[in-house]
């Protein structure tokens, strides 16, 4: 059977775990790009918010209850979801833009350009990336947007490191060098020879590190420097929960918990079997 | 193995009993100052009437007991008598005498960020007869003076007089039952009993204020006995610790209220140009739109008494005629198209977050409660350290404050935030909002000098219903009451005031 033509797309499906890290990685992308079809609140609204509401234990009229403001739990997840989501994969996205673009220019032209970018790189890499990312929120305060910058500023190195890093080999090689002969200058050289060859390991990468950056968000917003609990992400559910888990309400942090560990580890089975089936080394 | 047993018994006894003398308080709120007259703040003043004394002062019940005076008396209208206590000493040995009270009293009124001067504006000027007898003129007949003079605790003079303000704003002389060994800011306060106390020796030879601002700590604290008595116990736990530890609440004094920006055309922090709040109409709608009864049942589990005034029952002033408006949302939707807001409008609402009982989470129903009346809220809430400043300087269109009534009397109210802002004359030193209205002024200043008490019952009554009904310069929520959880080691009588004044709690 040859569902897929993709020799990469058909391998990958051979594996269940990977399989059912898919699924699941497609039900929360779902549920985080409708949740106003699926959910039975909008937590957003403070108009449909009800003290009468206030703490209901789970699998009752909230599936899986409500906090003191009567916002349904349920409900918050998919909206947290959306935020968690956006913040992995837009940060994801503009570092792997701007790694790959600094580990291209360092890995080619070497020299003092590389030295300079790989030294910021290593001083970075050099605090922890919680930290990084804390200075950055308390700077300039809460917001989404923000949030997805201070991450971006965390992650770029860890492209920037790998791109550097194929692009010493590959630059070498004889398709670079001929190109390079035939008198192509180094921009196209760069983009149209050697970006397709190096992207690869950054995809792998990517996908592993879209799982890291919602952590980081999580872990900001449980902080209480991330996004607002007026727009909840998974972190700020969290954390919100956090503050009465000790007086018996413990469907705040745990449910919220749930989803957040079980975004992860799609991420992480999708990224696994990704770097199995794209590493050719890895081949039987 | 047997000695070794006995070592450990004995060992234990000897550890037993040097801490027994210890008393630990895990507090919600620290001081913001050991200067006395820095700020007039409940969490403030309950530490420091432990290290500082007054001339006279409040009992547990709000009587008026003698403290570093024995006795005061009016010799006429405007004169006032009082004799000092003989010796006694400040902490670090230097005896008290007059030349400490004239000091005191100069630097309460004189300072300038002193935030007592709304307290004393009425005391002219006070001067020495002899060593220990000391007279004050008021501006005018005063009745409230012996309740305005507890607000001034007594400094060194001598100490006080090479210390720069930051200086004595950590380190503090006074002569009271305890004096301070180590203040961590931000951790804990630690004080030793003054052995040559005036009024005895203190019980406890430590006491220990933890600051453990983090709900969930401080009643974890509780229930693994690492401290004896936790102030504002959370609502929520109260089941909790019911039943290993004895629990105690008394109905306070402070008040939780709304206030909004009257003066400004164009306020901060509304959209728009033009400033909502300045229409009588809106100020009214916002009052009908707030269901205080059910942020009492869900968020304060019923610990909480619902304000329809200034002051609780127990405070000279309060008004039984003045009703609580019911929640009415249709009323205040009315009013507000009536007041060209059919769509609402949007404003931030600043609160604290670790100030007031359940500050944030009251500060969030509100604003879902205004949703549904259009009105868009969004909640700014921060810790008291950059809240107060914040609101005192009328940064802010919209905010939560409380107001705990110190001296039993209404005008503590009426003076500092009812009265428009006057510096010069210490009035509306609290008026955030700068209501400010001709007739109001005139009837707070007037009931300030009228010594016939049932004259000025009424002047303060006409006051606070032209301010409240006629203007709605605020929006009274609820009194607070006061919770505590304290173990089986000390006896502990909660005060009106909401000091813990730990002279008066003993082992048990």
């Amino acid at each position: 059977m040859k569902i897929f033509e993709n020799e990469i797309v058909s391998e990958f499906f051979e594996d269940k775990l990977a399989v059912a890290g898919v699924f699941l990685f497609i039900a929360f992308i779902f549920c985080a790009l409708f949740p106003a079809l699926l959910s039975p609140q909008n937590p957003y609204d403070l108009e449909q918010l009800f003290l009468e509401n206030s703490f209901k234990a789970p699998f009752g009229e909230f599936l899986l209850g409500s906090d003191e403001q009567g916002r349904d739990i349920l409900s918050a997840i998919m909206y947290g979801l959306r935020i968690s989501l956006y913040v992995g994969v837009a940060s994801t996205i503009l570092s792997v833009l701007i790694g790959l673009i600094a580990g291209l220019v360092s890995g080619y032209f070497g020299g003092i350009v590389d030295t300079i970018i790989m030294r910021i790189a290593d001083i970075q890499l050099s605090f922890p990336a919680i930290l990084v990312a804390l200075i950055i929120m308390a700077l300039w305060g809460q917001g989404v947007t923000k949030i997805v910058i201070a991450i971006t500023i965390v992650n770029w190195v860890y492209y920037a490191r790998t791109a550097r890093g194929v692009v010493l080999s590959e630059k070498e090689k004889d398709y670079a060098q001929s190109a390079k002969a035939l008198g192509m200058n180094s921009i196209g050289i760069m983009f149209k020879e050697i970006l397709p060859n190096i992207m690869a390991p950054i995809i792998v990468i990517a996908t592993v590190r879209i799982a890291n950056a919602i952590i980081l968000e999580a872990t900001l917003s449980f902080l209480g420097l991330g996004v607002p609990i007026t727009e909840p992400s998974l972190g700020s559910l969290i954390a919100n929960g956090y503050q009465v888990l000790f007086s018996g309400y413990w469907w705040g942090s745990v449910f919220p918990g749930i989803v957040l560990m079980s975004l992860v580890i799609s991420i992480n089975l999708i990224g696994d079997r990704l770097r199995d089936v794209m590493n050719p080394r890895l081949k039987r | 193995m047997k000695k070794l047993l006995l070592v450990l018994v004995v060992f234990l006894l000897l550890v037993g009993s040097s801490f027994a003398a210890t008393l630990n308080l895990g507090m919600a709120s620290e001081a913001v100052s050991l200067d006395p007259y820095y700020h007039n703040e409940t969490a403030t003043s309950s530490v420091l009437s432990n290290i500082f004394d007054t001339l006279i002062r409040f009992d547990a019940d709000y009587n008026l007991v003698p403290g570093l005076a024995t006795s005061w008396k009016a010799l006429n209208d405007t004169t006032w008598e009082v004799k000092l206590r003989k010796g006694v000493t400040f902490h670090n040995g230097n005896p008290f005498n007059a030349d400490d009270v004239i000091f005191s009293f100069d630097r309460v009124k004189n300072w300038e960020r002193s935030g007592f001067k709304g307290k004393v504006t009425s005391i002219e000027s006070f001067e020495k007869k002899d060593d220990y007898t000391v007279i004050f003129h008021t501006r005018g007949p005063y009745p409230l003076f012996p309740r305005k003079v507890t607000y001034v605790r007594i400094l060194d003079k001598e100490f006080c007089a090479d210390k720069s303000p930051e200086l004595l704003g950590t380190s503090a002389m006074g002569t009271g039952p305890y004096s301070v060994v180590k203040w961590i800011k931000g951790a804990s306060l630690t004080l030793a009993s003054n052995q040559s106390y005036w009024a005895g020796v203190p019980e406890f030879e430590k006491v220990i204020f933890k600051t453990l601002s983090n709900d969930s700590t401080r009643v974890a604290a509780i229930l693994s006995s690492e401290v004896d008595l936790i102030n504002r116990v959370p609502v929520k736990d109260i089941n909790r610790i019911k039943g290993s530890k004895n629990f105690i609440m008394k109905p306070g004094l402070r008040l939780i209220y709304l206030q909004m920006d009257h003066q400004r055309e164009d306020s901060p922090y509304v959209t728009g140009k033009i400033n909502p709040f300045a229409d009588l109409r809106v100020r009214r709608a916002v009052n009908y739109a707030i269901n205080e009864n059910n942020i009492i049942k869900y968020l304060m589990n019923g610990f909480a008494k619902p304000a329809g005034q200034f002051q609780p029952n127990v405070v000279f002033g309060f008004d039984d005629n003045i009703k609580k408006v019911s929640y009415d949302p249709a009323k205040a939707k009315q009013l507000l198209t009536e007041a060209g807001y059919s769509d609402g409008f949007e404003v931030v609402l600043d609160a604290p977050n670790n100030r007031y009982i359940n500050d944030e989470q009251i500060a969030q129903a509100i604003a879902s409660d205004l949703a549904k009346v259009k009105i868009k809220v969004k909640v700014n809430a921060m810790p008291k350290s950059a809240y107060f400043p914040k609101v005192n300087s009328s940064d802010s269109s919209f905010n939560m404050l409380g107001w705990s009534n110190s001296d039993g009397d209404a005008s503590s109210f009426l003076d500092a935030c009812v009265h428009s802002y006057d510096p010069d004359k210490g009035y509306g030193r609290y008026n955030g909002g700068r209501y400010s209205n001709a007739e109001v002024d005139r009837l707070i200043e007037e009931s300030d000098i009228m010594i016939d008490q049932e004259k000025r019952l009424i002047l303060m009554k006409k006051a606070q219903k032209i301010a409240l009904l006629d203007d709605q310069n605020i929006i009274p929520l609820h009194y607070q009451v006061d919770l505590y959880a304290y173990n089986n080691k000390i006896t502990f009588k909660p005060r009106i005031d909401s000091h813990l004044y730990v002279f008066d709690m003993n082992k048990k």
